[in-house]
C-alpha cells in the first residue's frame, strides 16, 4: 500500500491535512463508490472540510469535493449532493485527526506516518465536543535484536 | 495374460498387502508426474548456473532420498492422504460460505432494543441551522433508511436499534471500532440480515 493522500480541513481560516474520512459512511450508505486516479488514493476522492460556527456550536462541514468518477471524470460537491455548497456531517461521531509539525517517521501506507504533533478533535452526530494536541515521538528505531531471530540478517 | 491376471486371487497376507498399496502406487505415479511437468527448464537452469547455485551431486541425492521417503509414506499411508483431501475441501466450501457472509459491524450482543420504524423515523430529523441537510429522516443518510425499509417485507423481520462502544470488536474480522457506532438492524429470529448505520467516524 502508498501513503495516502489527506483530506484538507479548514481550521482557523487556514487549511491544514485531516487524516480522517469523516465521508466513508455517507458513501457506504448511498452505495456511492469513486475510481482510484492513483495509489496515494484509493478511495478516489479528497474532501475539503471545515468547522463552521453558529450560536456558539461549531459543526463539521463538507465545502469541497474533487472525486473521480472515472480516471479522467471529476466530481465535484454540487454533483455528489445536488443543490447543496456545503453539507453536514451529521454521521460523524468520533475523531478527527490533523498532523501538524515535522514528519517524524514515514511509513509507506494509509495514514500511518507520524508527524510532530496531532491535533485530535472529537465529535458527536458532526458538533464539535472537544479538541486537544497530542505530542508524538519519532517510534525507536528496531535493532537488529528486536526481532525474532528467523527475521533477523544473518551475520 | 490378462487371464491369468484376472483369474488371480489374493491368498497370502503379501497378495493383500500388494493389492492395499496399488492406490498408493497410483497416487505417488500422478505426484511424480506432476513434479516432472513442472521441472525447471533449462532457461531456469542456466540462470541457476549463473548466479551459482548449480544443483550438485549431493543436491540431487537428497532430492532423490527426499523423493523415496515421500513415495512410501503415500504408498503405506494413503488412506490418509485420501481422508486430509476431502478434509481439505471441506474446509475450503467451509470457508468460501463464510467469505459469502455479508460483513456487518453489529452483533447480536449490541442489539439494544426493538424499535417501530415510524418512532426511529420521527426522532432522525437533523437540525441544522446553516440549512445544508434535506427535511428527510436521516438527513442525507435517507438512501440507506430507504433501503433497509424496503427490504422488511417478511412479517418475522424486526427492527432493532443497536450500540457498540468505542473499542468494540465488529465485523467478521474482528476488528476493533474507533469510536462509538450506532445504527439500526433488520433482525429475524435474532439473526442479523442488514444493518443501516447513523453515525461512526
Amino acid at each position: 500500500m502508498t501513503a495516502q493522500v489527506s483530506e484538507r480541513l479548514i481550521y482557523g481560516g487556514k487549511e491544514i491535512p485531516l487524516f480522517t474520512n469523516p465521508l466513508s459512511l455517507y458513501l457506504k450508505n448511498s452505495g456511492t463508490r469513486f475510481v482510484s486516479p492513483h495509489t496515494a488514493n484509493w478511495r478516489g476522492y479528497v474532501g475539503t472540510w471545515e468547522i463552521l460556527e453558529h450560536a456558539g456550536v461549531e459543526r463539521l462541514y463538507l465545502v469541497a469535493l474533487s472525486a473521480h468518477k472515472s480516471y479522467e471524470e471529476i466530481l465535484g460537491l454540487s454533483d455528489v449532493f445536488p443543490g447543496h455548497d456545503k453539507v453536514f456531517a451529521h454521521w460523524f461521531t468520533g475523531e478527527l485527526r490533523c498532523p501538524q509539525g515535522a514528519l517524524l517517521n514515514y511509513v509507506h501506507g494509509g495514514y500511518a506516518s507520524t508527524y510532530e504533533y496531532d491535533l485530535l478533535m472529537d465529535f458527536k452526530q458532526g458538533v464539535l465536543l472537544s479538541n486537544h494536541a497530542r505530542h508524538n515521538e519519532a517510534p525507536k528505531k528496531k535493532e537488529e535484536k528486536d526481532y525474532p531471530s528467523f527475521l533477523r540478517r544473518g551475520s | 495374460m490378462i487371464e491369468s491376471v484376472l483369474a488371480w486371487r489374493p491368498v497370502t497376507w503379501v497378495d493383500y498387502f500388494l493389492i492395499y498399496l496399488l492406490p498408493g502406487a497410483g497416487m505417488s505415479a500422478y505426484f511424480l508426474l506432476n513434479a516432472w511437468k513442472e521441472r525447471p527448464t533449462e532457461f531456469v537452469k542456466g540462470m541457476m548456473k549463473l548466479f551459482g547455485k548449480e544443483t550438485s551431486l549431493i543436491d540431487r541425492l537428497k532430492e532423490f532420498l527426499v523423493y523415496c521417503f515421500a513415495i512410501s509414506c503415500v504408498l503405506v499411508g494413503w488412506p490418509g492422504f485420501v481422508i486430509y483431501y476431502f478434509k481439505h475441501k471441506k474446509d475450503e466450501e467451509a470457508n468460501k460460505a463464510w467469505q459469502a457472509l455479508p460483513d456487518f459491524d453489529c452483533a447480536p450482543e449490541y442489539l439494544v432494543a426493538q424499535v417501530n420504524p415510524v418512532d426511529a423515523e420521527i426522532t432522525s430529523y437533523v437540525i441544522d441551522p446553516l440549512g445544508t441537510v434535506p427535511p428527510l429522516p436521516f438527513g442525507h443518510l435517507n438512501q440507506g433508511w430507504v433501503n433497509l425499509l424496503a427490504d422488511m417485507t417478511d412479517e418475522a423481520d424486526e427492527m432493532w436499534s443497536f450500540y457498540i462502544p468505542k473499542g468494540g470488536k465488529v465485523g467478521k474480522y474482528q476488528r476493533m471500532c474507533r469510536s462509538d457506532i450506532r445504527g439500526y438492524a433488520r433482525v429475524r429470529d435474532g439473526k442479523i440480515l442488514a444493518e443501516f448505520i447513523t453515525e461512526c467516524d
